[in-house]
């Protein structure tokens, strides 16, 4: 059988006061703030069972929600025999990071309305209001007497006491970038801090709304709550969106021993920062930018145009606010005056520039040869420090070639690599022939019709046929060639062997096996050789078929061990391979790889020693800053390698980026930064290969 | 007499090698030779793989080096060639 246990005076006594309660409470006649509590219970607990009565805050009437609920375990023999007690049990949201269970023994009316009203403050104000100190202090077991403590906790002049002290949590809209859509959110939260606290405003809000109207961002002082040596401020702004320009405010607290302290005066304008075009994400503002990106201090100071705004804001430099006066927002209109006309001068010179080129190129149909980024140029052929490139399948062939470039680049822009870009991919497009750097050059593309009526086309380079996806490259190549023949021999190989066979014939090829955990998984390379037109895999003293070359080059994409087991087991991609032997080309290629990287590292401390360099870090040029590298006195000039996988070089101390490029890349590791090493160190003797030293 | 102090520098000259260092795919490959054989390999090396030779950090012709200069040499290394880029 259940036995509820109470007695029927217990609860009548019980009942009597709850009643007494939600008396007074509709007697109020007050609506009572529920963001952060709805309803509260009234609970009778005997030590075993528990009547639960609900009271809906938002309906008193209703009579709430009765419960009996059993929490408590059956007292032993020899327990204190449980005692009958009701209480009030408050559950509070958002006092402390989770909720609170308040339990009071009784509810005075008019301290509920006011303990509410301030704790919706603090909620509207996305202040956590119970500080660590407090947290410690309440007693979740305890039946207070009264809300008379917790209404301390959460009192306007206590929550500022508390946001001088520091010791708030979290101080929402106070000091952050969260803005307050409503004036009546920022005035209430600001009065609420501070009731007793003195309040100015400026002399005419219309005039200084109007202002602010102009610009994005632009801003004044709205009203100042000052008390016992704090200033709390609202700043009124516009934020242009999509969605209109709605006027924000923002709340910003400072003490008199701050430095905007002096500074922060209703009616000033400001320009805040603005961090990003989500203004909502509660940011804390750095102290010394609180007032924003720009102050003026003159409250007369008539506000420049949005351009000079804007030249303002890209101008100041720094975290902090800057104090503008009236003498320096003059200052700032001339030099944007200044600037404007800069660039329209500018804009002007690149159009006459841009006639005068026009002017030129027409010049050439004429004979005339002219000079442009230091080109040598006529109607047949661009000359680029020694460097030639021509056409010989038509006649004046670069007036409509550089017509054509003008369309896409400025007058600066139009340099050699722009021009032997151009002129590369024009020429690998269709027949033709001409002449790059010291070598010729003749494509021909061949169409022909199988015996079920298909067309196919073939391309030749010299005579060679070449695959037309690397015409381009082989073009490329040209210019590094010093003879016909050395050129002609490299078209010969690409065409018995692609140029991306060729790579991976020097480097082998990579693969990336990733582990089960993060830190597992480990590299390794397959080298490749090729002997009578036929692939081989050759790890140490083993040569094994390759019969798919593509496949296997394919393969570098997976990541999965299974998988690239699965394929070099496979006999129509490599013959004749038993797992024990695909398990001793893992290891070995991963062996080799490793071996390789440190090998090159060995190099790279050799090669230190011999040119006796010392690798150096944060090396500033002009405009660049190398993290880690070195610094090399060559015969010509001084110079500054990187130490990263480009291995950048840089004229130094100008920063002057010098292009050089590995003829070969056959090499792992630092090789390419050991080439560069010994390359600058002698820069002198191969300034003729490496024409970019010149 | 005569003939025994040719005969130890005959050995002599046979135990003298150099150590050419030559960048590669696998790191550097590393070969000890000795002088004339070395000089053979590193013609070879400059002409056909086109490498470029330097000897102590300086910049050296292959096709007019000589065994003595290989020999007096401390550290000889092949690298890859380079070129001016766009």
């Amino acid at each position: 059988m259940y036995d509820l246990k109470f007695s029927e005076e217990e609860i009548l006594k019980a009942f009597s006061v709850q009643e007494v309660v939600t008396t007074n409470l509709k007697k109020l006649k007050k609506t009572f703030k529920t963001d952060c509590m709805s309803y509260f219970d009234h609970v009778i607990d005997n030590g075993l069972h528990q009547i639960i009565d609900t009271i809906y805050l938002t309906n008193v009437d209703d009579g709430g929600r009765m419960r009996i609920s059993s929490p408590n375990s059956i007292p032993k023999p020899g327990d204190t025999p449980p005692v009958t007690v009701s209480y009030f049990k408050l559950p509070v949201e958002h006092m402390a990071n989770i909720t609170t269970n308040v339990k009071i023994k009784d509810i005075d009316a008019n301290e509920l309305y006011i303990f509410l009203e301030n704790l919706s403050m603090c909620y509207n104000a996305q202040i956590v209001p119970m500080t660590r100190a407090e947290e410690k202090l309440y007693d979740a077991n305890k039946i207070y007497d009264d809300l008379k403590s917790f209404i301390e906790m959460v009192s306007g002049p206590n929550i500022f006491t508390k946001l001088k002290n520091k010791t708030l949590l979290r101080s929402g809209y106070i000091n952050t970038n969260n803005a307050l859509d409503e004036k009546r959110n920022a005035v209430d939260i600001a009065s609420w801090l501070m009731p007793t606290g003195k309040v100015t405003t400026p002399a005419d809000n219309a005039s200084l709304n109007k202002k602010i109207e102009k610009y994005d961002g632009l801003g004044y002082i709205e009203t100042v709550y000052e008390e016992d040596n704090h200033r709390l401020g609202i700043i009124k702004y516009t934020s242009k969106s999509y969605y209109g320009t709605p006027r924000l405010r923002k709340l910003v607290l400072l003490n008199h021993a701050d430095a905007l302290f002096n500074y922060m005066d209703a009616g000033k304008l400001v320009i805040i920062n603005k961090h990003s075009s989500y203004e909502h994400n509660g940011t804390t503002i750095i102290k010394s930018a609180l007032l924003g990106k720009i102050l003026f201090t003159d409250e007369s100071t008539v506000m420049p145009e949005s351009r000079v705004l804007d030249y303002m804001v890209e101008h100041v430099t720094g975290t902090d606010t800057h104090m503008l006066d009236d003498s320096q927002v003059k200052l700032f209109v001339k030099k944007c005056v200044e600037s404007d006309l800069r660039k329209k001068s500018e804009e002007m010179e690149k159009t006459i520039l841009s006639k005068k080129l026009k002017e030129k190129i027409s010049s050439l149909n004429s004979g005339k040869e002219i000079l442009l980024n230091n080109m040598n140029i006529s109607n047949n052929q661009i000359i680029y420090e020694k460097q030639v490139l021509k056409r010989t399948d038509s006649a004046r062939w670069v007036p409509s070639f550089l017509n054509d470039l003008i369309h896409y680049y400025s007058f600066d822009d139009i340099n050699f690599d722009a021009v032997f870009n151009k002129f590369i991919s024009e020429c690998s497009a269709t027949n033709s022939s001409g002449i790059i750097g010291d070598v010729a050059f003749k494509i021909i593309y061949k169409e022909l019709t199988n015996k079920i009526n298909i067309i196919n086309t073939t391309t030749y380079v010299n005579g060679k046929r070449i695959n037309k996806i690397e015409i381009q490259d082989c073009l490329r190549r040209a210019i590094c060639y010093t003879n016909q023949k050395d050129f002609d021999e490299f078209l010969e190989n690409v065409s018995t062997c692609s140029l991306k066979f060729h790579r991976y014939l020097q480097t082998g090829v990579e693969y990336e096996v990733h582990g089960l955990r993060h830190t597992e998984g480990f590299h390794f390379k397959l080298p490749l050789e090729r002997k009578k037109n036929i692939m081989y895999i050759v790890l140490g003293e083993h040569e094994y078929k390759v019969k798919n070359t593509n496949r296997l080059i394919d393969m570098q994409r997976s990541r999965d061990l299974g998988e690239i087991m699965e394929l070099l087991l496979n006999d129509k991609v490599i013959e004749g391979l038993n797992i024990a032997d695909a398990k001793d080309v893992l290891k070995l290629a991963k062996f080799e790889y490793q071996d390789a990287i440190l090998k090159s590292e060995k190099l790279l401390n050799e090669t230190e020693k011999t040119l006796k360099l010392i690798k150096q870090h944060d090396i500033k040029m002009n405009e660049t800053v190398v993290k880690e590298g070195y610094i090399i006195n060559g015969k010509m000039r001084q110079y500054v390698v990187a130490n990263t996988d480009k291995c950048e070089v840089y004229e130094y101390p100008s920063g002057r980026y010098i292009c050089i490029v590995d003829k070969s890349t056959s090499q792992v590791g630092k090789d390419r930064l050991i080439n560069r090493l010994y390359a600058l160190v002698n820069d002198r003797a191969l300034a003729q290969d490496i024409h970019t030293l010149k | 007499m005569d003939n025994k102090l040719s005969a130890e520098e005959f050995n002599k000259k046979l135990e003298r090698t150099v150590t050419v260092r030559v960048v590669s795919s696998r790191g550097h490959d590393e070969w000890v030779d000795i002088p004339e054989i070395a000089l053979s390999r590193i013609q070879n090396e400059v002409n056909t793989s086109k490498k470029w030779l330097y000897i102590d950090g300086v910049q050296q012709n292959a096709n007019t080096l000589t065994v003595d200069k290989l020999i007096s040499a401390e550290y000889i290394i092949l690298t890859n060639a380079l070129v001016g880029g766009n």
